[in-house]
């Protein structure tokens, strides 16, 4: 891992009105590191990853990026043209629902080439050739290169999805619950996959979710939230063994006893 | 009309034509890229027109119905249809003149004339047909004796 933080999070908080979102939450993420952000429902962590995707503005608090050319800039304020650039190449924001992350009427192809074609190539067949890379290397067949997505399983949309986010090798992906709405026998296989392919390209990822098992299989660190604020972070096998909050013990203990 | 850099989704209607048909087959609506920044889909214009739009003398205008706005070209604008490289942009080249009122360099569309396999190519815009047939213009199937007289009439 690189010595200089990807992102610098500072006293980050978001309202809505008077409720509370996420509340003063402050981290670093170093480039390759993987960070779960866990707690129960109602805790903040969809917010919190809003707000750090700048799909959502903080009420309060700083987010900076290290660009590519080598300066931080604050996520606040860059332009609009400026930030969706950012991300649909450096950045990767995979949803829960995978409807919500692809095109569900045009083909496997275009969504994964839309994203080489928004940064600017124009060869067809070369585009068409790395599309079908990344659909075998998220393990759906080549031969479903033209068909939609609205004709693929859950999983398979969902590694779609991933690889729609993925091939313009960003170095930063967001992922929302990526294996929520999936069987349990679909997760495990779309863990290994992300786990691997986060390894293989040296992706630095946050990954919001209430499985714990999800945190201790893809993070290198983790977040535990509740009412908006951060109560617990560190390494993420530290956190499980020797979790120090009252809170983060019942959370543990509760999981490992299922 | 896409201010903020939007190529991709435009491309990828040009994607999903060539993965369907093996090559661009969009007539209409074929997007295009103005100086160099902004993309639109110039609706109504055909495909065959899009070059002449490019550095056009005239103020061009068009309706973003969804949008409820409407965009202006300026006159002697860069305006680029989009394309991929082994797809470059191409429009449909005709052998012949238009076989009633002799123009070149329209859009022609095929007409059939009987059951035997008789077939002409006649202007798209009837209009601009019918106003060069009674301005005198004639092609090699105009049968009629004296079209000016029977254009005169309606
Ligand atoms: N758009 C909104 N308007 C008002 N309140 C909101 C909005 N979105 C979230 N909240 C509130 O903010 C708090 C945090 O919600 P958030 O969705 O971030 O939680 P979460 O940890 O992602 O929960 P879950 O695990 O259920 O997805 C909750 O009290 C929620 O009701
Ligand atoms: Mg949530
Ligand atoms: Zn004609």
């Amino acid at each position: 891992m690189s010595a200089v933080p990807l992102l610098k999070v500072k006293d980050v908080s978001k309202f809505y009105g008077s409720r509370i979102g996420c509340r003063n939450v402050s981290f670093e993420l170093y480039p390759g590191e993987v960070l779960a952000v866990v707690g129960e429902s109602g805790s903040g962590k969809t917010t919190l990853l809003s707000c750090l995707s700048t799909r959502l503005m903080p009420s309060s608090g700083m987010i900076e990026y290290h660009m590519r050319d080598g300066l931080y800039r604050d996520l606040a304020h860059m332009g609009e043209a400026e930030r969706r650039f950012l991300m649909r190449t450096d950045w990767g924001f995979v949803h829960q629902n995978p409807a919500e992350g692809l095109r569900m009427t045009v083909s496997a192809g275009a969504n994964v080439g839309e994203r080489l074609m928004a940064v600017g190539d124009r060869h067809y067949g070369n585009i068409r050739a790395t599309a079908g890379d990344w659909l075998r290397r998220v393990e759906i067949e080549e031969d479903r290169i033209d068909d939609q997505p609205r004709a693929f399983s859950g999983g398979m949309r969902q590694r779609l999805q991933i690889a729609r986010n993925l091939v313009t090798a960003p170095r930063l992906v967001f992922m929302d619950e990526p294996t929520g709405g999936l069987d349990v026998s679909v997760q495990a296989r779309l863990l290994d996959l992300v786990r691997g392919l986060v390894h293989d390209l040296g992706l630095a990822a946050i990954i919001v979710t209430h499985d714990l098992a999800v945190a201790r299989l893809l993070s290198h660190r983790m977040m535990v939230m509740k009412d908006g604020a951060v109560i617990e972070q560190g390494l993420t096998d530290r956190v499980l063994d020797d979790p120090r909050e009252p809170y983060t013990q019942l959370l543990v203990s509760s999981i490992l006893q299922v | 009309m896409h201010a903020l850099e939007e190529y991709g989704l435009m491309h990828v209607k040009l994607y999903e034509d060539i993965a369907r048909n093996g090559h661009i087959a969009t007539t209409y609506a074929y997007p295009v890229k103005v100086e160099g920044r902004y993309v639109m889909d110039p609706s109504p214009t055909p495909k065959f027109d899009n070059p002449k739009m490019h550095m056009s003398e005239a103020l061009q205008l068009f309706g973003a119905g969804r949008e409820k706005r409407i965009y202006a070209v300026p006159p002697y604008t860069e305006v680029v249809s989009l394309d991929f490289e082994d797809h470059p942009f191409e429009i449909q080249k005709f052998d012949k003149p238009c076989a009633l009122c002799g123009a070149e360099s329209v859009y022609l569309d095929e007409v059939v004339l009987d059951d035997k396999g008789g077939r002409m190519f006649v202007c798209s815009d009837t209009d601009h047909c019918e106003d060069r047939q009674a301005h005198g213009h004639a092609g090699p199937m105009l049968a009629r004796p004296k079209p000016e007289s029977q254009e005169a009439a309606e």
